[in-house]
């Protein structure tokens, strides 16, 4: 159980492998945007700036939630998303999909994920469904 | 009249076929003749040459009019065909007209001849040069065609590529109002700390400018399009102006921050202020983008009666494939996932540079990095426009 002492206050007294959200996104705005919100609503964020360096950050930190943007550099959300599966431990993290492509929707279908979220991401939406998957993270 | 004439003769008759010869240089001809009295014979003859006209006998035993009128219209040709027959009743003409023949004649009533061959010599040219015609017009209107697909196609993806690019800074923006009002709806404004809300109106300000961004470079790119590089020159010193414009890019935190290197002469010129600010930000911010964050070196020097600024990144390069492509519109190099922009930043820079009478080059290597090489007159280019 995470405890925050209150809202905006950065998580450094976490365990370091305890993490609510892993941000996966190779536009730094929307990394940094998503990533102040949620710490501002009492999550622990990690993030990443591809499909690889998640794969990289998820040898450390062991997310609740993984928001996944698809057109990425380096690794993409689809190439990432069979990595994933293909991990016996990063298999069940629940994963949802962010992306501005005009049918989110159908591109994220064969990607067997819990949700989609088309952007630009409406606030009230992300922080519903990260509620849902974060039980007990946000203060 | 002295008209040089081809005519080939479908005759049996040697004797006819002279006599005809005969008639058609009494109607003031020069004509070179063949006989040909077999459909082998015949087709040889359409093989070897261009004829202008062929005569033929319809009632021949063995070949004919008839057969011979089946060879031309399966070879696709359009000679003139006349028939010269000995017996010629008016049900043979009917169904000689009706094969494809253009006139006919009784060999012992031939006066019109010479007048009905320049006749249908002449129509039959003309019926060529309207196909001629014909075919270079539906050429041309297939070629206009597929260079309209080629363009719908094209602004099309255009389209796709500038809504996923404008959605980027919305999605940020969107996201820090969203929460920015529900930071009011939440707490009395007064307990809000005064910190939190300058962050968010600094990012909020930062999108604001990326979009603005990318909002002109729609404009510039639709200006350009529609032939409207109307300069407004000014005197500017290029120096300076070339610090501003680099500070404002790396302040901008769109791409890696670079260490950069400025070396500039003073250099003053006439030239359109906005313009060489979207020339300079442009070719910066693609080193920036391409840079993989190694430090960038600008150089600019007075060469003569030339301003000479280089931008030298030390990145990922252009393949020689890839450095004339680079300036068109909507080209990139890279596949578009792994650097967003629309594909414009050098077709728009390399209008500018000309609408300038300037000249813009790139030497670059793979892996090594590229140098841009933009040159402008100094003194005002006019003549050039």
């Amino acid at each position: 159980m995470n405890v925050a002492s209150h809202k905006g206050e950065a998580f450094s007294n976490h365990a370091a492998n305890s993490v609510a959200v892993l941000i996966v996104d190779d536009d730094k705005d929307i990394r940094d945007t998503i990533q102040e919100l949620l710490e501002y609503e009492g999550y622990s964020v990690a993030t990443a700036e591809n499909g690889a360096a998640a794969l990289d950050r998820l040898r450390h930190v062991h997310p609740q939630l993984i928001l996944l943007d698809l057109a990425m550099p380096v690794m993409d959300g689809i190439s990432f998303r069979e990595e994933q599966m293909n991990s016996d431990s990063l298999a069940a993290i629940p994963t949802i999909v962010m992306s501005a492509r005009p049918d989110p929707g159908k591109d994220a279908g064969p990607l067997l994920v819990r949700g989609c979220l088309g952007k630009p991401l409406d606030l009230e939406e992300l922080l519903t469904l990260v509620a849902h998957y974060c039980r007990g993270a946000a203060a | 009249m002295s008209q040089d004439l081809r005519a080939l003769f479908v005759e049996d008759s040697v004797d006819d076929a002279e006599l005809l010869r005969r008639e058609l240089v009494r109607a003031g001809f020069q004509p070179e003749t063949e006989r040909v009295a077999s459909a082998v014979q015949f087709s040889e003859a359409l093989d070897r040459g261009k004829w202008d006209v062929i005569l033929a006998d319809f009632s021949m035993p063995g070949f004919g009019g008839a057969a011979a009128l089946e060879i031309l219209k399966a070879r696709g040709l359009d000679i003139p065909f006349i028939i010269v027959s000995g017996t010629m009743g008016e049900d043979v003409a009917v169904e000689a007209m009706k094969a494809g023949a253009h006139d006919y004649f009784a060999k012992r009533n031939t006066a019109r001849l010479a007048s009905a061959i320049e006749r249908e010599v002449r129509e039959a040219e003309r019926r060529r040069r309207r196909l001629a015609d014909q075919r270079r017009l539906e050429a041309e209107k297939e070629r206009l065609l597929e260079e309209l697909r080629a363009a719908v196609q094209m602004r099309d993806d255009f389209l796709s590529i500038a809504s996923h690019e404008l959605k980027t800074p919305l999605t940020g923006l969107k996201l820090q109002v969203q929460s920015l009002a529900r930071l009011c709806a939440r707490e009395p404004s007064e307990s809000v700390p005064t910190a939190a809300f300058d962050a968010k109106v600094r990012t909020m300000l930062h999108q604001l400018a990326r979009l603005t961004r990318l909002i002109h470079s729609l404009l510039d790119v639709t200006r350009i399009t529609a032939g409207d590089t109307t300069l407004a020159r000014e005197t500017l010193a290029l120096h300076e102006l070339l610090g501003d414009v680099v500070d404002a890019t790396n302040e901008s935190q769109e791409w890696p921050r670079a260490e950069v290197t400025i070396d500039a002469e003073p250099v003053v010129g006439c030239w359109d202020r906005l313009r060489v600010e979207t020339i300079i930000g442009n070719l910066v911010s693609n080193a920036m983008k391409f840079g993989n964050g190694r430090p960038l070196h600008i150089e600019l020097r007075k060469v003569g009666a030339v301003a000479r600024l280089a931008v030298r990144d030390h990145g990922i390069g252009i393949p020689p494939e890839g450095q004339a492509r680079i300036f068109e519109k909507f080209e990139r190099v890279v596949p578009r996932e792994h650097y967003g922009g629309f594909g414009l930043g050098l077709w728009i820079v390399r209008q500018l540079v000309s609408a300038h009478g300037g000249t813009i080059r790139v030497e670059s290597a793979v892996g090594d990095g590229s140098t841009f090489t933009v040159e402008l007159p100094i003194d005002r280019g006019d003549r050039a426009q």
